[in-house]
């Protein structure tokens, strides 16, 4: 299963890209991945269109590879080479711990709620 | 629910946004005087040492607006002069003085006009002077201690590859062209060697130019002597001027437009316009490309660039 994902490009800038969590088979309607490593989770609320603090230039360090659910609303991300991936409800990325990126909610007209699972390590992690 | 402070989404930076002007903001704009280009107070930070399990990377807080001044002693503290033109937009950040912090965020390129500090170069952190260029620079802009003002022309512009490396240009060493163009009738003449310049007529423009070559872009400062226009020429793409010392006309597709240092100014894709030069001058140009087959670093500027919603993708 492709997953939208963050990384770092040859420059050491902040690029989109994709990411691939391995799936098995498990019955004729089912695919599962394997256990994966967590470290601690969070949920955060932005309200909509909020503008983020800082300005349309801010970005901003998780320092540590996490993976980023929307539980309900729309956020959008943008890298340093100006690629983005827009999220909708149910949909997730992977943050790479090195990425500056920059977010906005501007997009949901309903509160942004994000589950976010952080992955052990400082920079990126490598689904099982 | 209890909210976890820290395993977030939302921002870590501590700043408060402020939005940006809309007078310069129009799709046609052409020329951006300095006194109108909006001016922001600005203030960043390092980072506290982080706990040791919580590694944290080379970053700094920033602050902007009315925010800057609630920045903690030993702050950085400058201001960002914002130009923003349909295809790219130039940030001209000065410190007058105290030590120099800045992110690398959304700039793709930097020139540097006065003083001296570091920055990130593909990983390495390299020194850069008055004079010198960086393509895709990244990390942090740093200076703890400089000497007297530091000024920096930071960028957001595209290029034409479609695998930009990025990379240092040194100002100094570069080769400097000297350049005479005038009219021989109704004939554009450009001479480059010594006697030739030395024999252009009265009314004809001399300057000198270098040229620093990134990945699909560049930057070309030049140096005018006062009085002489140069010939007609049409661009291949918009191209960004940021005017320094002097004062200059352009005269774009019939248009005149009278430019003094501290002012942009847009050389218009397919426009045919030429200079004539009322003071000595200098300026820094690089281009402002637009291709939509280059999904990467086309990073633009909305023309209506508010804190929240001020980037999209082209």
């Amino acid at each position: 299963m492709k997953l939208c994902a963050m990384d770092m490009d040859k420059n050491d800038r902040s690029i989109m890209t994709e990411t691939e969590v391995p799936l098995t088979q498990v019955s004729d309607t089912e695919w599962i991945s394997e256990k994966q490593d967590a470290k601690y989770w969070g949920i955060a609320i932005s309200q909509p269109g909020e503008p983020f603090p800082g300005g349309p230039t801010e970005m901003h360090l998780t320092n540590g590879p996490r993976i980023v659910w929307s539980m309900q609303g729309h956020a959008e991300i943008t890298q340093q080479d100006g690629t983005t991936c827009r999220l909708a409800t149910g949909e997730g990325i992977y943050v790479d711990g090195r990425a500056l990126h920059h977010s906005v909610f501007a997009p949901s007209r309903v509160p942004v709620i994000t589950l976010n699972v952080t992955f052990p390590g400082t920079v990126d992690y490598e689904f099982k | 629910m209890k909210i976890a402070p820290i395993a977030s989404f939302v921002t870590i930076a501590l700043a408060a946004f402020s939005l940006t002007s809309a007078s310069a903001q129009d799709a046609r704009i052409i020329h951006v005087p300095g006194v109108e280009a909006p001016v922001y107070a600005e203030a960043e930070w390092d980072l506290p040492l982080p706990k040791a399990d919580t590694p944290m990377y080379d970053r700094s807080f920033i602050a902007e607006g009315g925010a800057a001044a609630t920045a903690p002693d030993g702050a950085s503290r400058y201001t960002a002069q914002e130009y923003n033109f349909p295809m790219g937009a130039l940030r001209v950040l000065k410190w007058e003085s105290g030590p120099v912090i800045h992110q690398i965020t959304f700039e793709t390129q930097l020139y540097m006009l006065k003083g001296t500090a570091s920055v990130g170069v593909a990983g390495d952190i390299v020194t850069i002077n008055a004079g010198d260029a960086v393509f895709l620079p990244s990390g942090i802009l740093r200076n703890s201690d400089p000497d007297g003002e530091t000024v920096i022309l930071t960028y957001i512009v595209s290029n034409t590859s479609d695998a930009p490396k990025a990379k240092v240009v040194r100002g100094e060493g570069l080769n400097v062209m000297a350049i005479a163009q005038w009219m021989d009738g109704e004939d554009p003449t450009t001479a480059t060697d010594h006697d030739a310049i030395l024999k252009a007529p009265d009314g004809a423009a001399k300057f000198t130019a270098k040229r620093y070559s990134g990945d699909g872009n560049s930057f070309r400062h030049a140096v005018l002597e006062a009085g002489g226009r140069t010939t007609p020429a049409t661009n291949g793409r918009d191209i960004l001027i940021y005017i320094n010392k002097g004062r200059m006309k352009r005269t774009e597709d019939g248009v005149e437009y009278t430019v003094e240092a501290g002012d942009a100014i847009r050389e218009e894709n397919a426009k045919s316009g030429y200079w004539e030069i009322l003071e000595a001058s200098e300026f820094i140009a690089t281009d402002m490309p637009f291709d939509p087959s280059q999904p990467r670093y086309n990073l633009q500027r909305s023309t209506n660039a508010v804190a929240g919603t001020g980037y999209r993708q082209e």
